[in-house]
């Protein structure tokens, strides 16, 4: 237990004090919290929100003294008075899971896989305070229950990868509320989960929050979360606070240029902003010579306006394949070896030309498969497949080949889906040279434009983009071979919601000037009713709901397209 | 569906597998024994010094190497098939009988040699990689460069020299003092004197890679997420290290021992011939010289069942240190 300088419960519960810290890590290196400076009061929620390499992780380690090796640390972490910065090491560890718990953003890998979840959680017990063994248990039971586990008896004794995703997030909420700590530090504790999960926690963190009387510092990256459920948000930039602001009125009163461009970039449904209407706000930071950052907010005008009013042609109702679409999919099923369940469910969908289908589910729902099917990249595919009026699901060797020229995918992961070894200018052009199309350089330097990216791009490797950067190479190789047909699979989830206004821009604008047909995959909602003219929700393998851009989210007809929308509202 | 039905199935499934892999270990080794010149008459007729072409050829048929390769071949599979390894033609002896002899003794300097290459190299990956690329970590990668690359019967001889012979430590050879204590502690002592040297020639080499196999995984075991979770929850670097970082870093360890058995047990031999240790090594090599097939093809089986039996055992190891790893 540490000594309370102030035992009166006015002061703040902790306090950031110009608090400097750099890395000298081969990885990494340079200034991540720049002389930073806040309050947490007690008993409140504070956001911390910011986009990727902004510094809130550093901070948010910082105070449980977790940073790796190599690191440097200044300022003042006054904890309840106390500072933590240069404090002994055996009375950090008093703290830590005592008074301050902390959560993380990957329940999966936060979790040691060898052991049970109700020995992890007994760890902290056992560590900080004299309990029996059989004592903990039932206090381990108690804490399952508190979190919203179902069947603590039995869950008590499984291992973290037999819980579902959010189940092994509340048993993490568990550890780090077993002591009943003042305070609770959740680092990003949503991002890797659905969006009805991400609701249920966070309002368990408020909850727990609200019965124990403790702080909570939320890290987060999404502003309509924060905004949904904290008191007061700092918004950090390069590892400094630009500004604090009441959460209540974070989309309204912020003032500084980059909240203004962060609260224009991030989509919320209940917006309604489309493709058609209006283009996102870009925010663009620059160093100034005197080191000074300025940033710069700009909407680019729409190049074409005009594609929502396309005819709408005969929807999946329409018996046989639709010759004029440019994607018609049949009863297509797709059935993993050893599964219980089809991974797809006999789907049928029909993808109008010039059109763009947006597909929403949560994960595990088969979009995925659904879209690695209709590109022929698995096997266990039954059903009709039609692109442009010819068979996809039979073509063979050259055949599919040729089809392959027509339908193309950009990947989630701009990391992974690009080939380390090959730079930029081989991985454009050999599509085009296995395709046999002349005036490669040409070509490759064109679409290189067209995306965004300089021409001195072609010689350098994909480790040296950034991740936006990345996914626009990931567009331009789809699109180098003039595809009539893009399947997008959760194109813009790993980027940060500045990056994210931007790919969502370029594509609105390159599928109204490619003439291209998308079929949209997505699990978030907003981005969904931004790019998309029809919209189709996917639940267990199967459509369980169709409509328009604006009458699906107004009057949605299946419960579980509700229950989606109740989620992120 | 139960771990313990798992494992059963898992046990069922490898003895399946076995049957046929024996079957093709036996056949294989025959034909390779029939391309070396000579056969044990010859031997034992060089052995006594005198020996008439008909007393060599009456030695002959009577151990049935007259007949053609092919029904020798089905004579010894029917010798399996009636669950015997047939008679070794020097001795009169039943294979099994000579061979189950030797089999503890294999055993056991294997078994020695684990634990010591497990320990040593546990504790010294361990200290390496908590220490990594400080002065105790540089030293001891040197040391376990030198252990991998030395052969293993030099180091034997080295030993030999150093401890037997000038140091008068440990015995260079045998596995009891004859006419020694035959029970309790002085026994144990006795054996214990006498594996020491053998032991660690055999483990030696292995030490070398369980220490740079354990400071890799506890350098990449550190980085997880979950260590991390560990220092929040405030648990002691002790503990984090012990529970956290060491006991993940157990399951690769396994996975390379048990990958690692049946290169052991060819090692077993040199270092049974250098320190005339009664093992299955050292009757492989006299049955070599002495061109005894049925001794050799039965150590073959025998050592192929063990490999297999290790390898299983690992497999249901590995299950239990990882319970996400299914046994399948």
């Amino acid at each position: 237990m540490m000594h309370r300088l102030d035992p009166g419960m006015t002061s703040p519960l902790l306090q950031l004090r110009n608090l400097r810290v750099s890395y000298d890590a081969p990885l990494r290196n340079g200034v991540a919290v720049g002389g930073l400076d806040l309050e947490v009061e007690r008993g409140e929620t504070l956001a911390l929100v910011g986009e990727s390499g902004c510094g809130k992780s550093t901070t948010a380690l910082s105070v449980l003294g977790l940073l790796p090796a190599h690191t440097e640390i200044s300022g003042q972490i006054l904890f309840d008075g106390g500072d933590l910065v240069g404090m002994a090491p055996e009375r950090l560890r008093a703290l830590r899971g005592r008074q301050i718990g902390m959560i993380f953003q990957e329940p999966m890998t936060s979790l040691n896989p060898v052991y049970t979840i109700g020995r992890q959680i007994a760890e902290v017990l056992h560590e900080h305070t004299d309990i029996s063994a059989a004592a903990a248990r039932r206090r381990v039971l108690e804490l399952l229950e508190q979190v919203g586990i179902p069947d603590p008896a039995h869950r008590i004794d499984a291992y973290p990868h037999e819980l579902s995703g959010g189940q092994r997030q509340r048993a993490m909420i568990a550890m780090a509320i077993a002591l009943r700590p003042r305070l609770l530090i959740a680092d990003e504790p949503t991002t890797a989960l659905d969006s009805t999960t991400q609701m249920q926690i966070l309002e368990l963190i408020d909850g727990l929050r609200r019965e124990l009387g403790m702080s909570v510092l939320l890290i987060s990256h999404d502003l309509p979360l924060v905004r949904a459920w904290s008191d007061r948000v700092v918004v950090m930039h390069h590892g400094q606070k630009m500004e604090t602001l009441k959460s209540r009125d974070l989309f309204e009163a912020g003032r500084h240029p980059y909240t203004r461009g962060l609260i224009s970039a991030s989509i919320r449904l209940s917006d309604e902003r489309h493709y058609t209407t209006s283009r996102l706000a870009e925010v663009r930071a620059h160093r100034a010579a005197n080191d000074e950052f300025r940033f710069e907010l700009h909407t680019p005008p729409g190049r074409i306006a005009a594609t929502a009013s396309a005819p709408d042609l005969p929807g999946p109702d329409a018996a046989g394949p639709d010759a004029s679409a440019a994607l018609d999919v049949r009863d297509l099923t797709v059935r993993y070896p050893g599964a219980d369940r089809p991974a797809v469910d006999g789907v049928s969908f029909t993808l109008a030309r010039n059109q763009t289908l947006g597909l929403v589910g949560e994960s595990g729902s088969g979009k995925s498969s659904l879209s690695r099917a209709i590109m022929r990249l698995i096997p266990g595919v039954t059903g009709e497949i039609s692109l442009l009026g010819k068979d996809l699901a039979g073509a063979q060797g050259a055949g599919l080949r040729q089809a392959r020229r027509h339908i193309q995918m950009v990947f989630q992961d701009p990391y992974a889906s690009l080939n380390p070894r090959q730079t930029v200018g081989d991985i454009l052009g050999n599509p085009l040279k296995l395709h046999g199309i002349a005036e490669r350089g040409e070509r490759v330097r064109q679409m290189l434009d067209r995306v965004g990216l300089p021409a001195s791009s072609v010689d350098r490797y994909p480790h040296e983009f950034s991740g936006g950067q990345r996914q626009r190479i990931g567009i331009a190789r789809a699109l180098i071979l003039q595809p009539d047909v893009l399947i997008c699979d959760e194109p813009v989830s790993a980027l940060d919601v500045s990056i994210q206004a931007q790919i969502l821009n370029l594509l609105a604008d390159i599928r109204a000037e490619f003439g291209l047909s998308m079929l949209f995959i997505s699990h978030d909602l907003a981005v969904v009713q931004y790019v998309s003219d029809k919209v189709m929700v996917m639940q267990r393998g199967k459509i369980v709901d169709t409509g328009d851009h604006t009458t699906i989210w107004r009057s949605p007809r299946h419960p579980y397209t509700k229950a989606l929308i109740a989620a992120v509202n | 569906m139960s771990r313990n039905r798992r494992i059963l199935l898992s046990l069922r499934r490898n003895l399946l597998q076995a049957i046929p892999t024996m079957f093709v270990i036996v056949t294989l080794g025959f034909f390779l024994m029939q391309l070396a010149p000579g056969d044990v008459a010859d031997y034992i007729a060089a052995e006594t010094g005198a020996a008439s072409e008909e007393g060599i050829h009456a030695l002959r048929v009577q151990f049935g190497l007259n007949l053609p390769v092919l029904e020798q071949l089905f004579a010894y599979y029917d010798n399996l098939a009636h669950f015997s390894l047939g008679i070794s033609p020097r001795y009169g002896a039943p294979v099994s009988d000579m061979i189950m002899a030797r089999v503890p003794g294999t055993l056991l300097l294997m078994g020695v040699a684990i634990a010591v290459a497990l320990l040593l190299g546990f504790a010294m990956g361990t200290t390496m990689a908590l220490l990594s690329r400080r002065l105790p970590d540089r030293l001891l990668s040197l040391l376990s460069l030198v252990f991998y690359s030395v052969p293993t019967f030099w180091i034997g001889l080295m030993l030999i020299v150093l401890f037997s012979v000038h140091l008068g430590l440990f015995p260079s050879g045998g596995a009891r003092t004859i006419g020694g204590p035959s029970e309790g502690w002085d026994w144990f002592v006795d054996r214990l004197r006498y594996i020491t040297l053998p032991a660690l020639t055999l483990g030696l080499n292995y030490v070398a890679i369980y220490a740079r196999l354990t400071r890799a995984a506890v350098i990449e075991a550190q980085r997880h997420d979950y260590v991390r979770t560990a220092i929040a929850k405030g648990l002691t670097p002790a503990r984090v290290i012990r529970r956290h970082v060491l006991r993940n870093a157990l399951t690769p360890i396994a996975a390379l021992t048990g990958a690692k058995v049946a290169g052991m047990l060819g090692g077993a031999i040199v270092v049974e011939t250098v320190f005339s240790w009664p093992g299955m090594g050292r009757l492989a090599y006299e049955a070599i010289l002495a061109r005894e097939y049925p001794v050799l093809l039965g150590i073959l089986l025998v050592s192929s069942a063990l490999v297999i039996v290790a390898n299983a055992l690992f497999d249901i190891l590995q299950s239990l240190l990882d319970p996400r790893v299914e046994v399948s």
